[in-house]
């Protein structure tokens, strides 16, 4: 057995690897028959709740079945920027279809800046995503795994735990999950894409101040070495020595997050906010004939989360993070306070624009004269979307069919795949699969998206068929 | 030899209180590259497959067999680690630990508001689960946590020119010689006893062989930095550095945090 | 043959030794591991050194030492973090609990000397002059300040000029208490015991209102409150108010009332002609009478240190949230009203949780007890909050204005007043309907839904999942989800336990008793119900069971199979679930898979089998299931060594 030094600690902390020093990535890669391809990030936005996507991505307008349209008398279309009152039935004023010129996909009128600067090309919006499920738990984890809960439990790890595992082991922080139904759960995953769950960002900041009042730096560092020793050779003791591995890669790389001075202003808010690069993030703006002119209605609902998303490409730009994470607030609009639910879409649109704009404008960290935005990969999903119906309480209730959009350059934009129907909103059954004629699931979703990276799906995946032809 | 990882390992790195972990086939080799599964082929049944005592099986003479039956690590409860943190502290409530160290520096501690979350206490309200799998981000914060537990108890023990009373002290329950000087390894180790048993909760001799040793070596060299002004430190007795990177060893060890 | 050597001390060596008289054996390190491990999970905490040193001593018995602390708190909070950690009994103050009729608000009136006091109202407080009815008692223009219905008064609003108010208008449109926030004594003629912040964290811990409750506009102690006439209304019923005076033509500008003038004569004048007198406490009684205040000393509402805020401002100092229960607080912070509700409901629930467990009680009174505990903030909800969600306009159409209380407000013990904020006391018996936590306002609130509340009810006690089978939902106009191709899979069971729930309202405790909500009502019945259902109808009847020959509440699926449930309420469910074969088993799984730290297996089964049958035998007490896991092997004697390890002593 190795006798524990200090070498060795630095061997493990600068290979970062569980198994030894002499274990290298690459190595490490063969071994997994996957290509190591380290220059892309993925950036994952669970629309937290169930989003009614009867006013944004499968917009309805006029009274079918049992379909009823968002109205100026179930919502507040004050503060919508494309709001424009529509069909009128049964004394009720609905909206009209928001079609931009050029852009193939009908919105509705929460859609937001991401109608404008023709940011819609980069738009690829599945529709009629089978849920067979309306419970918050199950369709999150349906919608973020493939897999519906077993026993009340993951069965199966999120698509960002996976990507992390494949291509996130070198970064300091493979994924960041900032109150996203993240999972580590399965075989074949590397230990180092353990989600970094964290509650908000400013929280990490605080966990990571130290003060040299009575000790220094050094001192910290000698009692890590000896503690990642002992962790060491207590795994080489155990029957199951996976969390003591563990800990000794973790107090690696707690090593590398204290050395690394960027950090400080990366997990802090003042200084996201103050950051010019996402200053339209902040405060995004209209462009029209006359030039930039601010939006009117600020955020109210998703304000915190424009940190969230400023630290998400802020970690891409200093190659600290191959995936982030984050929930929206929430969209389980069951009563009177659907008033609001398109206002908040809206937010949740305006801030995916902000960071598409974002993007574009921040270079790659390490492929010279490339932008970001051509190398990050973007996933809106939800729970699940609401009913058609207005309920009692003037809200929409769980329904079993979803939207979710993709925005990546490994797919093909400005288009929609699937359709509900439209009567009663449900799921069709659009293409042929391995197993016949059927609605789109979640699992096709992320099966899809992990094939356009070359991992093969069914490494990590029970289900789920991929869809070729949305792919570039 | 150190060879490539299998992927076939089914590995969880889990100290979920929830997580089942597959028990690995274990070899010597195995456990000692730390990683490794070879599976180990079974010896042909003897003629006609009926079963034979283990102890006449070639090797197997003076071989115990473990039956005992094999666990994953528990990780500690964020309730039970605020808890025996503040009984570390002599049982003061947690906002009372809050504006006691900080008292001392307000940069060694925030609130427990901006550490729980990340210890992976449960958040109802939001539906958040508790988190029972270690992360780099908990460790940091158990680190900051700890650093000011001990901190404060060698401000509060060790380092008063008038010591509190023996029975009164949570954590360093023992005296110091007078003068700065490192100790012997011998005198270390008694005290390190005393350390050992109340964070970890057994004594160190039954510890493995070398846990002594490295906690001294961690001591002596800490101490000798700070006493000889090599390290700058806000202790009265500069050498206490040295007993502080012990308690900091003890109370983020391996063994204090999972069960 | 083969000398084979355990190298772990049984538990019985340890009482053998703590018997013998010989020279006491140096523990091993398994001995050591495994007392760490029951100080963990019996005490909450690692043991001391002063425990360390008694588990060394020959004398030590461990059975003796499980027994002691299995019926202590921290043993019982152990198995109730079990059940909170799945069922989750909290809101975020994203939900708001802000019923009319409990909160004051309060706003500046400048007085004729150029003093301001604040003066306390309810909004919509009724008044016979229907220039304030409705209204605070003071129009925007006596006051020269156009209040909006949600905080304070914009920088830049140009309705912002304060006038006097004499001393005589004064005192016709207001009077002063002594509410119940600044005396202990507050029923009293003359109340004296005025809060003191030394002696009552003696006398109330716990209590500590904002500082803004106690000062006046001029930093000078508050001893009585100004609060508009009405609401200072004692009654414990009220006439129903009819208007009989016509409505003056509304203001404009900076004199326009922003809150509407109430029209409830309808309502009002079906009370009167059934000689009816509604609660005070009760949502009728608030809205339909000018006799309704907020009873002796302000008891029945709540008061907030803001300006006119929709959430009334902080009312006591405390923390959002108590992972470490009242003596150990992670923070302190303002809670308004809202906020205590939220944080009290869920502390109800485990105070409630722990009481079952520390007195090992049948595990099944978690769904089917009718006691509970609560404090202070928990009886006046259930004495004044509970009923304030009852009733509306749409429940008078069914005859239905005194609501029928989940717990019944005479079973609350007059003894706890508001400020007993830690102190817990148990209620015998809430009443008839009552259900364990299927009946607080936690689970009510928190699983909104009769589907939500029977499917968690489903996971956490009989660990089963509603999975979908892997069938196309097809457009289908069958409203019986239970038949439903595609949904029948999970709804054929789901319905059934959902219509438990029947006769109790939404995200809400308003029960709907049969003898004003018949499962199956004539009145609503009709051949359009799409199109309109007849009045007051729709919040509880569903218009997609409903046709010229029938019109069922909402959660019946099928009149025949769910009337039985209904019927049965929550305390049906409650039977039901307990009355499943998987609900035992369901229990052993939660508690043993959370005290060994894994899933159970097939090579479980043995002591899954033994662990169900001591908890049948005990009458589902679980604490003998718990020792007799805890002296389990699985849980004894699991370790983490490899092989190699463990034959040599597991250390070296």
């Amino acid at each position: 057995m190795d006798k524990p030094t200090r070498r060795r600690f630095l061997e493990v902390l600068g290979a970062g690897s569980v198994a030894a020093a002499t274990s290298s990535p690459l190595l490490n890669a063969l071994a997994q028959g996957m290509p190591s391809t380290s220059t892309e990030f993925f950036l994952f936005i669970h629309a937290q709740g169930g989003w009614d996507i009867t006013v944004s991505l499968d917009p309805r307008n006029a009274r079918n079945d049992i379909v009823m349209p968002a109205s100026t008398d179930s919502i507040d279309p004050s503060g919508l920027m494309y709001w424009t009152d529509g069909p009128v039935r049964d004394g009720l004023t609905s909206f009209s279809m928001v079609r931009p010129a050029g852009c193939n996909i009908p919105f509705g009128p929460a859609i937001g800046l991401m109608a404008e600067s023709r940011r819609f090309e980069r738009m690829c919006v599945i529709n009629g995503i089978a849920m067979n499920t309306v419970s918050h738990p199950d369709g999150v984890a349906f919608s973020t795994t493939g897999r519906h809960l077993a026993g009340g439990r993951a069965a199966a790890p999120s698509v960002d735990t996976v990507l992390a595992s494949v291509f996130g082991t070198r970064q300091l922080f493979p994924t960041v999950s900032v109150r996203f139904p993240s999972q580590f759960v399965g075989p074949g995953l590397d230990p180092k894409a353990l989600p970094l769950r964290v509650d908000n960002i400013a929280s990490v900041s605080r966990s990571l101040t130290r003060s040299d009042r009575y000790v220094d730096a050094a001192t910290r560092t000698a009692v890590n070495t000896a503690l990642a020793t002992e962790a060491h050779e207590i795994a080489a003791r155990s029957y199951f020595p996976a969390a003591y591995a563990s800990l000794e890669q973790q107090l690696g790389a707690l090593e590398r997050i204290h050395s690394d001075a960027r950090l400080s202003s990366l997990f802090s808010l003042p200084a996201l906010r103050a950051n010019p690069a996402y200053a339209q993030l902040f405060t995004p703006q209209r462009v029209g004939p006359m030039g930039p002119t601010p939006v009117t209605s600020p955020y109210t609902f998703e304000s915190n989360n424009l940190y969230n998303a400023a630290f998400a490409v802020e970690s891409f730009k200093l190659n600290l993070s191959r995936c982030v994470s984050f929930s929206t607030t929430s969209f389980d609009t069951h009563f009177a306070n659907y008033e609001d639910h398109p206002q908040h879409q809206q937010e949740l649109f305006n801030m995916l624009a902000g960071i598409i704009d974002a993007l574009s404008a921040a270079d790659h960290p390490t492929l010279a004269g490339r932008k970001l935005i051509d190398h990050t990969h973007i996933m809106v999903l939800s729970d699940f979307c609401r009913t058609p119906q207005i309920n009692v309480a003037g809200g929409r209730d769980h329904y079993p069919n979803n939207s979710a959009v993709i925005i990546s350059p490994k797919f093909r934009g400005n288009r929609v795949t699937g359709s509900s129907d439209p009567g009663q909103l449900l799921p069709n059954a659009t293409r042929t699969f391995a197993d016949g004629m059927r609605a789109i699931t979640p699992a096709d979703v992320l099966a899809t998206f992990l094939s356009a990276f070359d991992i093969d799906p069914r490494r990590y995946m029970r289900d789920g068929d991929v869809m070729m032809d949305i792919r570039r | 030899m150190k060879t490539l990882q299998w992927t076939a390992i089914s590995l969880c790195v889990s100290l979920s209180m929830a997580c089942h972990e597959e028990p690995r086939a274990n070899t010597e080799a195995g456990v000692a590259d730390g990683g490794v599964v070879v599976d180990v082929p079974q010896p042909p049944p003897p003629d006609g497959g009926s079963a034979q005592p283990l102890e006449t099986m070639p090797g197997h003479e003076n071989l115990v067999q473990d039956t005992t039956p094999k666990r994953g690590p528990r990780m500690l409860a964020v309730e039970s680690y605020l808890r025996s943190y503040m009984a570390l502290f002599g049982g003061l409530a947690p906002l009372a630990v809050q504006t006691q160290i900080r008292s001392r520096s307000t940069s060694l501690f925030d609130s427990w508001n901006d550490y729980v979350a990340a210890l992976g206490l449960p958040d109802y309200r939001f539906d958040i689960d508790r988190n029972t799998q270690m992360s780099a981000l908990m460790l940091a914060t158990l680190e900051r946590t700890g650093i000011a537990l001990c901190d404060a108890a060698v401000l509060r023990e060790l380092d008063p020119a008038m010591p509190p009373a023996m029975a009164s002290r949570t954590v360093f329950a023992f005296d110091l010689p007078a003068g700065s000087t490192p100790l012997t390894r011998d005198a270390f180790a008694t005290r390190f006893d005393v350390l050992h048993r109340t964070f970890l909760g057994y004594p160190a001799s039954l510890a493995p062989s070398t846990r002594v040793d490295r906690f001294y070596e961690l001591y002596r060299t800490q101490s000798t930095r700070y006493e000889g002004a090599m390290a700058t430190t806000a202790f009265r007795v500069r050498s206490n550095a040295g007993w502080a990177s012990v308690c900091y060893g003890l109370v983020r060890h391996p063994e204090f945090q999972l069960y | 043959m083969t000398r084979r050597i355990s190298r772990l001390a049984t538990l019985a060596a340890l009482t053998v030794m703590a018997a013998a008289p010989a020279v006491f054996a140096q523990r091993s390190l398994d001995e050591y591991r495994f007392f760490r491990s029951l100080s963990i999970d019996l005490q909450g905490r690692i043991p001391t050194r002063a425990e360390l040193t008694a588990f060394e001593q020959p004398s030590f018995n461990a059975e003796a030492w499980i027994d002691a602390r299995l019926p202590m708190g921290p043993a019982a909070e152990r198995m109730r973090v079990v059940y909170m950690d799945r069922l989750r009994l909290a809101l975020s103050t994203v939900v708001t609990v802000n019923p009319l009729g409990t909160i004051l608000r309060r706003i500046p009136v400048t007085r004729a000397n150029g003093t301001v006091e604040w003066v306390y109202f309810r909004r919509g407080q009724r008044r016979e002059d229907p220039a304030i009815d409705g209204s605070m008692c003071f129009t925007p223009r006596e006051l020269g300040v156009q209040y909006p219905t949600n905080g304070d008064v914009p920088a830049t609003s140009a309705c912002n000029t304060p006038r006097p108010i004499t001393d005589a208008m004064l005192n016709e449109r207001t009077v002063l208490v002594r509410p119940w926030w600044l005396y202990r004594d507050y029923r009293a003629a003359t109340p004296s015991q005025r809060y003191d912040a030394a002696t009552w964290q003696t006398l109330v811990p716990g209590y500590q209102p904002v500082d803004g409750l106690l000062t006046d506009q001029a930093g000078a102690p508050v001893m009585a409150v100004r609060v508009c006439r009405e609401e200072a209304g004692v009654a414990t019923t009220g006439r129903p108010f009819v208007r009989t005076v016509a409505v003056p033509p509304a203001e404009t500008g900076c004199n326009r009332r922003l809150v509407g003038v109430p029209n409830t004569n309808t309502d009002a004048m079906a009370l009167v002609a059934a000689n009816q007198r509604p609660l005070c406490s009760t949502q009728t009684g608030f809205n339909l009478s000018t006799e309704c205040g907020c009873g002796p000393g302000l008891e029945r509402c709540l008061p907030g240190a803001a300006v006119n805020n929709l959430v009334a401002g902080n009312m006591l100092q405390g923390e959002l949230r108590r992972p470490l229960g009242q003596d150990a607080p992670l923070e302190s912070t303002g809670l308004n009203p809202s906020n205590g509700a939220l944080l009290w409901w869920s502390e109800e629930a485990t105070h409630f949780l722990d009481a079952i467990f520390r007195d090992d009680r049948d595990i099944r009174d978690l769904l089917r007890a009718r006691d509970t505990v609560i404090n202070g903030p928990l009886a006046h909800f259930y004495r004044h909050g509970q009923q304030q969600s009852c009733c509306t306009t749409n429940h008078l159409k069914f005859d239905y204005n005194q609501p029928v209380n989940l717990f019944d407000p005479t079973n609350v013990p007059s003894a706890i007043l508001q400020h007993d904020v830690d102190r817990w006391t148990p209620v015998a018996n809430r009443g008839p309907l009552a259900s364990g936590l299927l009946t607080m306002p936690i689970f009510l609130s928190k699983y909104g839904t009769r589907r939500a509340r029977a499917h968690i009810l489903y996971q956490a006690f009989l660990c089963k999942e509603f999975i979908a089978p892997n069938v196309a939902l097809m457009p289908s106009n069958e409203p019986n989800l239970a038949r439903r191709t595609g949904c029948s899979g999970c709804h054929a069971t789901l319905e059934p336990m959902s219509a438990f729930y029947t006769r109790v309202s939404e995200s809400d405790w308003t029960y709907l008793p049969a003898a004003n909500f018949p499962l199956d009502n004539a009145r609503c019945r009709t051949a359009t119900p799409m199109a309109s259902m007849p009045s007051g109808c729709a919040p509880f009847y569903d218009p997609s069971f409903t046709t010229a020959a029938r019109s069922w509440m909402r959660g019946i699926y099928d009149l025949t199979a769910a009337q039985p449930n209904a019927n049965a309420g929550p305390a049906g469910l409650a039977n039901y679930i307990v009355a499943q074969p998987e609900f035992a088993g369901c229990v052993v799984d939660n508690i043993a898979e959370s005290l060994l730290g894994r899933e159970l297996t097939s090579e479980d089964t043995p002591l899954r089998t033994q662990l169900t049958t001591t908890l049948r035998s005990s009458n589902f007490r679980p604490r003998a299931m718990v020792r007799q896991l805890i002296l389990s092997d699985a849980y004894r004697r699991a370790n983490n060594l490899s092989s190699t390890a463990w034959r040599e002593g597991g250390a070296r």
